[in-house]
């Protein structure tokens, strides 16, 4: 099984270059979308901003959650969490119907919704550069190394033992360890995430909440069945039994 | 149905022409420019106001399995003669909501995926597979009609024999599906 491997957000190391945000273009071969990098917003052709709040810079892009709603809620289940841990997407699959839109508690995916033929666009992890062995693109651009890229457990120690050598910096909270279940992209940051715009989540995974419904479904099926087979049964008897008290 | 009355041009007539024809010509540039170009909705708002009116159909198909349920299997025979209305009505409910939706589809060119494309855990795949079988429900239900009209015995004897179990089949998948609309949020 392949180690798991993720991205670490130090909000307190971001100095809002946007290198990221031009590697990320660059990569996936995406068409400028706004000549200021701060004023712009996920797109179908924006995989990751990077967003203004005071005097602080937070990335935005998806969190690969370790067990996503986009995954769980796609009928035709084009969504797919790989072992490394990127989501990825199968547009061969997809039929437009946007409930992964709709699910993501990050309110990642988006549409072109110029296109007849639309595709659901979000960051991918750089899936074929990890193949090839290579970084994340925005990661190997980031000059600060604000954003880092590397395996999970690996990060996850790391940003834990920020927290405890430099406590006066850090809120203490990794953001994405437990978070929606757990998120391949970590963020660390100086203020209360909700602040810098970042989803308040409880830890349960959010596929939890639909299969609490859906487990039920067998109970619903067996004892209604039952139920009605059983009303009919005795609603004829009843008729019966009615029309022979007359007859008599 | 008189001849002569039937394309007499009546006020209501008129609107709901007027009405086809505005909404034939909005699907047609639906289906040739997107729906970026003909919806308001956006990455913000991926599902807009146009699904609830489109599953008007399903609740008026609810009076359907429910004056089934209520004849057949609750015995209540003083009903019977609503029956095929009410079958009828949710038949056309059922059809018009497929429709409907297929035309808010992305890629409604892939709307046959998910018969065979599965993913158990979406709410959605549930609802899905729900409304095809109960659609499949409504046309055995309805086809002893059709048989009728063109006296063919054979096959609605034995739709008479599968009936209870199909009439129970549709109000499971009605209760199934209807109730899950909720909790795809």
């Amino acid at each position: 099984m392949a180690r798991k491997r993720g991205m670490l957000f130090d909000v307190t190391m971001c100095v809002g270059c946007g290198e990221c945000y031009l590697a990320c273009k660059a990569q996936n071969n995406l068409p400028e979308t706004n000549d200021d990098f701060l004023k712009d917003h996920l797109s179908n052709n924006t995989f990751t901003v990077v967003e203004q709040y005071g005097d602080y810079y937070a990335r935005k892009m998806c969190m690969h959650c370790n067990e996503p709603a986009c995954v769980s809620v796609c009928l035709v289940g084009a969504f797919t969490k790989t072992e490394e841990g990127a989501v990825l997407y199968d547009y061969d699959k997809c039929i437009g119907c946007r409930y992964c839109m709709q699910a993501c508690p990050h309110r990642i995916p988006r549409y072109e919704w110029g296109s007849t033929s639309p595709k659901v666009r979000k960051c991918i992890l750089c899936h074929e550069r990890l193949a090839k062995g290579e970084p994340t693109a925005c990661s190997e651009a980031c000059p600060t190394e604000a954003t880092k890229f590397g395996y999970l457990d690996e990060l996850k120690e790391e940003a834990l033992q920020r927290i405890k050598d430099n406590p006066d910096t850090y809120y203490p909270h990794v953001y994405g360890l437990e978070d929606g279940g757990g998120t391949s992209i970590l963020v660390l940051s100086p203020v209360p995430f909700d602040q810098l715009g970042y989803a308040s989540l409880a830890k349960e995974p959010l596929p939890s909440y639909t299969q609490k419904a859906m487990e039920k479904i067998p109970a619903v099926v067996t004892v209604g069945g039952v139920f009605l087979g059983g009303m009919y049964w005795l609603t004829k008897r009843k008729n019966q039994i009615a029309k022979e008290e007359k007859n008599k | 149905m008189k001849n002569s009355s039937f394309f007499k041009l009546t006020f209501w007539k008129a609107v709901g022409t007027v009405i086809f024809l505005v909404g034939a010509y909005s699907a047609f540039l639906r289906f040739t420019q997107g729906l970026g170009a003909t919806t308001h909705l956006s990455d913000k708002i991926p599902w807009g106001l146009w699904i609830g009116f489109d599953f008007i159909g399903v609740g008026l198909a609810a009076a359907g399995f429910t004056i089934a349920a209520t004849v057949h299997i609750f015995n209540v025979h003083k009903f019977e003669p609503i029956v095929r209305p009410s079958i009828l009505i949710a038949y056309v409910g059922y059809s018009l909501v497929v429709l409907l939706l297929i035309v808010d589809l992305g890629r409604p060119e892939n709307f046959w995926h998910p018969l065979i494309m599965w993913n158990h855990h979406s709410v959605m795949f549930e609802i899905t597979w729900c409304i095809i079988c109960y659609t499949t429900v409504l046309t055995l239900e309805f086809a002893p009609v059709v048989l009728e009209k063109f006296n063919l015995h054979a096959p609605k004897k034995l739709l008479r024999k599968i009936s209870i179990p199909v009439v129970i089949a549709g109000v499971l998948f009605s209760t199934l599906h209807q109730s899950s609309f909720g909790s795809l949020y």
